[in-house]
């Protein structure tokens, strides 16, 4: 790491995002080839039965099928460039008015299970890391290993079953109470930053026991995951070189572990939170069907049982951007903190 | 996206109720304009709570712009929004005025409506005759796909007379038009609607008793007060709250939880028994009303492999009822035999009558005997969020009795309600489920739409004597002999089995303590009038 | 202690008889087991354990389950009844539709096994057969391949699946088939990217060097030498992905896009019409079919980890940080960067360190697959 400058900083930056623009394309030309690679098109799959020809050239020039596969693929990448991913074919609702109206849920689910995850994951890996080996080592592995093997509708059911149901120290579903939800105006369409607007902490407080089960539900679920990734680096940074050094040096053991492995351990760690988005997502489809959360991971299923192929299409689409975007922020981010990062 | 021929057959629909056919100004019922229009003379004040009812469930709305819609729940809000010129009050079979003053026959094919005066939409302005007329003209140009434009299909013209007249001409003699009136199709909406397109859901308003003050299909529906409702309908809450939920046991949690105040439309068979062992611990009553859903399975008559009338009935030979009423349903529907219902004039077994028994050998011999190769295979579809999750085990069962004769190979796909409801109906389902909510409580209803040449279901069926039947049930004044014809009808439905009719069952609604009016509302018109429904919060 | 690297075959070794050839492959299983200690082994061994019962029950399912998945009623005909509780009859009780839940979950082993099996053998054929082309090939299509790799990696892995099963299944039908299209979508984007990145590291050994210079022709080199050597980093994903796999099946299953329930008993799907049962206080219909999913993916985990542990010193081998790095080419610049974090080390890193690449990385793509987790 000799050559290390700021300039290569900058350099790193600058690659990245510029190698967001390739990126992007060709996630939305797998997305698009998927949807297009069935055999027949979507119109087909998406009705299913028997129509005659004629219906379904008919139908598939309705939707636009029967161009060329060319125009219709400019067209889809030009539309997302205007932010335009068609209607929804049931509910006649532009696509990218499920993200405004649908997003918040997904996102105040997501980020209060990071916060989650990371709140059990983190201290948890560096105990067993530290530990490791020893008796309380395997118990939190297995913890671990039980946290990611229990599928969320499985953990949710039990969470809703002894919370919500026998105990009632908690509500089993939706964002709110209905009745709260009808009171706060949506500003932002996220649901606890509303309350907080409209001054209504009762509200508020409505809404954070709402979530306290799904974020539970799928924070433990990421949880496991991270306390494997934490410890691993940990053992490997307790075994590095310059931890070796600081020992040598007669730095005590309690100093070497908090103030060079722990740091040490925790940043690569960064590095992986960007693959961590595409778990959360996909975990938040099966927790908001769980929990009847209205978010986007609702929206993909009820379209999905409508067969609706262009919201589906619409809302991969914006998934996967939303998970390159990330991806692209928490490189930068990470590339600052992190030196051995940019090459 | 998709052609559809024109029918009159929803329009035959409503064509059975000749006798019926006295209507708010004749002078054996006359005209009130206190109206008892919903049965609320005989009530006493009730409680009017603070704070919104809240109603759970499962259903999908799709628009509340009355030119968009022909489903129930969708319907259900406009008929609290929108006025209707007349309406069946609750627990009774006749029209009666609601926005009309007074309608009657000028001639064989001329009706008249006089308006209410001082009817005001929630946004101020008045409702007069115009509005009428531009309700039911741009139902007739929008023609949408749900169809529900084809009840008014036999009013050719309508014009405003003066402020509150109004004239319908009918292209025939239709005496069931005071019926037509009666429903969402014919709501009343403001001249600031468009002529050729639909209001969006979030903009509608109407001069009915609530008015819409959000709208968001995947969370819920927000109804106020009409300030400017003059109408007769008490109003025993201060607004209603819709909370739709994707699960039954979601909703079912939800008004244990005391989320919500009544859940209505759909909770499981499962949810229902426990709610009625053990619901009264947490606050839970089960409502039962009247009304006779029924569910059906339609044969696409049109085509292979249901051209051929032995496989239809080889099909209708096997299908188990009783064990699909006990096995699926655990007793909650009662077998069904025919197209009519039990309970309502007309009914009869004619399926038992036919085939008897469940007997796979007597399938055999039919298939045998029309020289049919075996096993005949299929695709039969169902949707899972419409009538209960039930249906799924109902087809599973239906699939293993016809699949364990070694007769049938069977194909289950499902599809949800929203695009089901656009699909069903263009021929391209080999066999596919439906259920029928009667649009008013005569046997006609249950036949006409489904048997006539010109049936909304488009699955092919003709049959001439069945079109004689059909024209007998709907113009005969006698009682008797509408009735024999409605026999005779359901005995051809058992013998040429283009539909087979599997259960009925009652209307099912779960409520907190403390709520009441919803026993009253759950009758044979099917209509949910929110303004009969007060909650004390508890 | 076995390294990877250690059984690679030379050049020119003589073919092995077919018995050394078994007792060969024994030793080889039997390796990471005699080679393990302390909580490495107990892991290693309990996954095991639990896995090879589950294996069993799902081969001997005819013979362990008392009835068939979708029976409903009992040899003398007589129906079952709904939500019956356990008992002598049905010792896991019944469920709303009138199975019987113990045989379901029986059956429901056999599926899982069955679909995860034809996943595992789908996405290895395209992600091996795909990661050697684009290591050895290299240029543009490693180039394209990574890309779109990538790009499919960067999806949700059980949305992924969705959309798959959605797409396939009107072509398909709803069986195990579908299922597994599905859940190889997920999977072989992570098998190409381990493959790849060992066989970029591993065609500059030396004896890939010393056979291309004897002439040996690229396919011969691609499958004789790098083949073997790269399939040995293939277990513990495979473990590891298996886990995953059963998670997404069960994901698709509870959504109502897996295996349609009359063709097949399968957890997810039990779960998914057990939610209205816990909420009327019938616990047996839903927490069979969990505990059976908890089970299975638990000993597939304690399996796959204990294996990497045993098979792969990354972590207790003295790992080095690189301090030095090779001089890149713009190509590869472009590439690492591209590639963010995830496939750098088998490029930048130096040569010899190939083995211990993997190894570190394995976790990683274990952990991420868990994307279909869920």
């Amino acid at each position: 790491m000799s050559t290390r400058t700021a300039g290569s900083l900058r350099t790193y930056l600058i690659t990245r995002v510029v190698l967001f623009v390739p990126q992007v394309l060709v996630i939305l030309t797998i997305v698009f080839v998927l949807m297009r690679v069935a055999p027949g098109d979507p119109v087909t799959v998406a009705l299913g039965g028997q129509r005659s020809p004629e219906q379904l050239a008919q139908l598939r020039a309705a939707a636009g099928y029967d161009r060329s596969i060319f125009v219709q693929y400019w067209e889809y990448i030009s539309g997302i460039v205007r932010f335009d991913l068609g209607t929804t074919i049931v509910d006649s609702r532009p696509v990218t008015q499920i993200f405004k109206v649908n997003g918040g849920a997904t996102l105040t689910l997501t980020s209060s299970a990071l916060v989650i995850a990371l709140l059990i994951g983190v201290p948890l890996g560096l105990i067993a890391g530290r530990v490791r080996d020893t008796g309380l080592d395997a118990g939190l592995r297995v913890f671990g290993i039980l946290t990611y093997a229990a599928p969320v509708f499985f953990l949710g059911l039990i969470f809703q079953l002894v919370f919500a149901r026998n105990l009632g120290w908690l509500p089993s579903s939706s964002q709110a109470s209905p009745l709260v939800l009808a009171r706060v105006p949506s500003e932002t369409n996220i649901f606890l930053v509303d309350a907080l607007l409209a001054g209504d902490s009762a509200a508020f407080w409505n809404g954070v026991q709402h979530l306290i089960l799904p974020a539970l539900t799928l924070g433990l679920l990421l949880s496991g995951v991270f306390m494997r990734i934490v410890r691993i680096n940990l053992i490997q940074t307790l075994r590095s070189d310059y931890v070796e050094a600081a020992r040598a040096r007669g730095v005590s053991e309690g100093n070497v572990v908090i103030r060079h492995a722990f740091r040490n351990a925790l940043v690569p760690f960064v590095t992986i939170l960007g693959l961590q988005v595409a778990l959360l997502l996909g975990g938040a489809i099966l927790t908001e069907q769980t929990f009847n959360w209205n978010g986007i991971g609702s929206q993909l299923v009820r379209y999905l049982d409508s067969r609706d192929y262009v919201a589906v299409q619409g809302i991969i689409t914006l998934v996967a951007l939303a998970v390159v975007t990330a991806s692209l922020l928490i490189d930068i981010i990470n590339a600052i903190i992190d030196p051995r990062v940019r090459y | 996206m998709r052609t559809r021929r024109f029918r009159a057959a929803a329009a035959l629909a409503a064509a059975g109720a000749l006798v019926l056919a006295a209507c708010g100004g004749d002078d054996e019922e006359p005209a009130d304009a206190n109206g008892a229009a919903n049965g609320d003379d005989a009530d006493v004040e009730e409680p009017t709570s603070e704070l919104p009812i809240v109603l759970g469930t499962t259903d999908t709305v799709t628009n509340v712009d009355p030119a968009g819609a022909y489903d129930k729940p969708s319907w259900n809000i406009a008929y609290n929004v929108y006025q209707r010129l007349l309406a069946v009050p609750l627990g009774e079979t006749d029209p009666q005025p609601d926005a009309a003053e007074s309608c009657d026959w000028v001639d064989d094919t001329t009706y008249s409506c006089t308006l209410k005066s001082g009817l005001l939409f929630s946004d101020g302005s008045e409702l007069t005759a115009e509005n009428v007329v531009h309700s039911i003209e741009r139902q007739k140009a929008i023609e949408h796909e749900s169809g529900g434009w084809e009840l008014l299909a036999t009013i050719e013209s309508v014009e405003a007379t003066d402020e509150s007249t109004v004239v319908f001409n009918l292209s025939t003699a239709d005496a069931t038009l005071p019926y037509i009136l009666t429903t969402a199709a014919a709501s009343i909406v403001p001249m600031s609607y468009p002529a050729d397109a639909l209001q969006p859901n979030d903009q509608a308003f109407g001069s009915g008793p609530y008015t819409i003050e959000s709208f968001d299909v995947t969370q819920q529906i927000q109804l106020g007060i009409n300030a400017n409702y003059s109408g007769d309908r008490p109003l025993n809450n201060s607004g209603v709250l819709l909370q739709f939920y994707q699960q039954e046991s979601a909703l079912k949690q939800a008004i244990e939880e005391g989320e919500v105040m009544i859940a209505y439309r759909s909770l499981s068979v499962t949810d229902i028994a426990d709610l009625e062992e053990n619901g009264a611990d947490r606050g839970v009553n089960v409502v039962v009303g009247e009304g006779t859903e029924i569910n059906y399975m339609v044969l696409q008559v049109s085509r292979e492999p249901f051209d051929e009338p032995a496989v239809r009935q080889a099909i209708a030979q096997i299908i188990d009822r009783d064990a699909i009423a006990e096995s699926v349903y655990r007793g909650t529907v009662t077998p069904l035999y025919g197209p009519v219902p039990e309970g309502v004039a007309g009914h009869v077994p004619s399926f038992q009558e036919q085939y008897g028994e469940p007997d796979v050998a007597a399938a055999e011999q039919i298939l045998a005997d029309a020289g049919v190769e075996t096993p005949v295979s299929f695709d039969l579809w169902w949707m899972p969020d419409r009538y209960g999750a039930e249906i799924g085990d109902m087809y599973g069962e239906i699939e293993r009795q016809l699949e364990d004769s070694g007769l049938f190979d069977v194909t289950l796909e499902q599809l949800s309600w929203g695009q089901y409801s656009t699909v069903f109906s263009d021929g391209s389902m080999d066999a596919f489920d439906l259920g029928w909510f009667p649009d008013f409580p005569d046997a006609s209803n249950y036949i006409v739409p489904f048997f006539h040449t010109e049936n909304f279901l488009n699955y092919g069926y003709s049959n001439d004597e069945m079109d004689q039947l059909i024209e007998v049930i709907r113009t005969d004044t006698d009682q008797d002999a509408r009735v024999a014809a409605i026999e005779d009808a359901t005995r051809i439905v058992a013998e040429e089995a283009p539909i087979i009719q599997l259960w009925q069952r009652d209307q099912i609604a779960a409520v907190r303590d403390g709520v009441t009016g919803v026993e009253e509302t759950l009758d044979p018109s099917f209509i949910f009038y929110y303004n009969m429904v007060s909650g004390v919060e508890e | 202690m076995a390294t990877v690297t250690q059984p690679m075959p030379g050049p020119g070794r003589t073919p092995v008889k077919g018995s050394t050839r078994v007792v060969r492959l024994l030793r080889g299983i039997a390796r990471p087991y005699r080679n393990s200690h302390g909580v490495g082994r107990f892991m290693l061994v309990t996954g095991t354990v639990l896995v090879v019962l589950m294996l069993l029950t799902a081969v001997f399912a005819p013979l362990i389950a008392t009835f068939g998945f979708s029976q409903v009623a009992g040899a003398d005909g007589q129906r079952f009844m709904n939500h019956a509780e356990p008992g002598a009859e049905h010792i896991f009780g019944t469920t709303t539709q009138g199975f019987d839940v113990f045989s379901r979950v029986v059956w429901g082993a056999r599926t899982a096994v069955t679909v995860v099996l034809l996943a595992l053998a789908f996405s290895l054929f395209l992600g091996v057969l795909l990661g050697l082309i684009a290591g050895f090939v290299g240029r543009w299509v490693d180039r394209v391949l990574v890309m779109v790799m990538d790009a499919l990696f960067a999806l949700p892995a059980l949305l992924l699946a969705i959309v798959v099963a959605f797409l396939l299944s009107e072509y398909v039908g709803g069986g195990a088939s579908t299922a597994a299209l599905a859940i190889t979508a997920v999977y072989v984007p992570q098998y190409f990217r381990v493959v790849r990145a060992a066989t970029v590291s591993a065609k500059e050994q030396t004896y890939v060097e010393a056979a291309r210079a004897m002439g040996a022709r690229p396919a011969t080199i691609m499958f004789r030498y790098l083949l073997t050597n790269v399939i040995q980093s293939v277990p513990v994903i495979a473990t590891l992905n298996a886990a995953d796999a059963i998670l997404t099946l069960a994901g698709l299953g509870f959504l109502g896009y897996g295996i349609q329930p009359t063709e097949a008993a399968e957890w997810g799907y039990d779960l998914q019409r057990a939610v209205s049962d816990t909420g009327a206080g019938i616990w047996w219909t839903g927490l069979y079919p969990g505990l059976a999913i908890v089970l299975l993916v638990m000993g597939l985990t304690l399996m796959g980890e204990g294996l990497n542990e045993t098979m792969n010193p990354a972590i207790r081998v003295r790992r080095l940080i690189p301090i030095s790095m090779p001089e890149l080419t713009a190509a590869q610049r472009t590439k690492a960067a591209q590639v963010p974090e995830r496939d750098r080390p088998g490029q930048d890193r130096p040569v010899d360190t190939g083995g211990e690449d993997r190894n570190s990385r394995e976790p990683g793509s274990g952990e991420t697959g868990k994307g279909g987790a869920a």
